[in-house]
């Protein structure tokens, strides 16, 4: 069956636009982090995902060409997760010092 | 005029049109590959100076941030239409909505430039930004300026593909039935919309 019509492509377009309303709406909710950052990352792969099966056609698309989608999302989970897994279980974030600190001043952080 | 014939060592025009649709996933991949690169150094720094992230995402200019992400939705939208609209047998309307999307990627780069403009005036350069006072706010900007320079590049390289499928919808090489040249351009451009949709939010919206 093919999903990519007139009204499809126009319900994907006012969909993302409301989306981005969404988001931006939110970002000035002063939602704590680390649930900022959630929320906004997972409304924009609700987006990415809208491109990708309409406009780009992923939802009509062969076997091979799904396949290959389906690897970008393992390289981003193993990249991703894997530096921001490294950085946050073996340092600690760097206190907000001014950049013209005394000299002596300590700058980074020691590891666990 | 240049048509879109079959080269010999396919059966069909739909086997070769599947091919560069195939080829075209696998560049998109390694293309998501080079970004997700800097999307995990923007993790693993946002890890260590949160401040200065959070001090570096204020100083962007929302506003134009957020216009410009409407620009790439919409322009996104046109080149999908303008592809519908081919395979229907409707080329020059396709031409319209192709050099819609490119109009609206000039625009996107118009406003980019204003930004970095701005930014530069203001003393914010690349890994500079030493008067923001905030410890690590130097590589916010590096980031920033790396990521969003190594975007707008390629929102460049979409406009040529762009403007070359429009010429070639203009001289009457495409029609209903090799509109797969006009396909895999489109993909790229979409690549170029996904890229910012998460742009956006992390050097526009995420500030706390």
């Amino acid at each position: 069956m093919n999903h990519i019509t007139d009204k499809s492509l126009l319900a994907t377009i006012l969909a993302l636009l409301a989306l981005t309303g969404l988001s931006w709406g939110l970002s000035h909710a002063s939602i704590p982090p680390p649930w900022e950052m959630v929320v906004a990352l997972g409304i924009a792969v609700v987006k990415v995902s809208l491109v990708l099966l309409f406009f780009m056609h992923v939802i009509d698309a062969s076997k091979s060409v799904r396949l290959v989608v389906l690897t970008i999302p393992v390289f981003i989970f193993l990249m991703i997760g894997l530096v921001y897994g490294d950085v946050s279980t073996r340092l600690v974030p760097v206190e907000a010092i001014p950049s013209h600190a005394a000299p002596g001043a300590s700058v980074t952080s020691p590891s666990r | 005029m240049l048509e879109v014939s079959r080269a010999s060592h396919f059966d069909s025009i739909e086997r070769q049109a599947e091919a560069s649709r195939l080829f075209m996933w696998v560049f998109l991949a390694s293309e998501v590959l080079l970004f997700t690169a800097l999307f995990a150094l923007y993790s693993g720094y946002r890890g260590l100076y949160p401040e200065a992230f959070s001090t570096g995402i204020h100083e962007n200019l929302q506003t134009v941030g957020s216009i410009n992400t409407i620009i790439l939705l919409v322009s996104s939208y046109f080149v999908a239409f303008g592809l519908l609209l081919l395979e229907r047998g409707k080329p020059r309307l396709a031409l319209v909505c192709t050099m819609t999307t490119v109009l609206l990627g000039a625009v996107f780069l118009m406003l980019k430039g204003y930004e970095y403009h701005d930014h530069l005036s203001h003393g914010l350069y690349p890994g500079g930004a030493e008067e923001l006072s905030v410890h690590g706010v130097s590589v916010f900007f590096a980031l920033y300026y790396f990521m969003t320079g190594a975007h707008a590049i390629h929102v460049m390289v979409g406009m040529t593909v762009l403007s070359w499928l429009a010429v070639r919808l203009y001289r009457g090489d495409f029609d209903e039935h090799t509109s797969h040249p006009l396909e895999v351009g489109a993909l790229y451009w979409h690549l170029v919309d996904s890229i910012w949709i998460f742009l956006w939010p992390l050097f526009y919206l995420t500030g706390g």
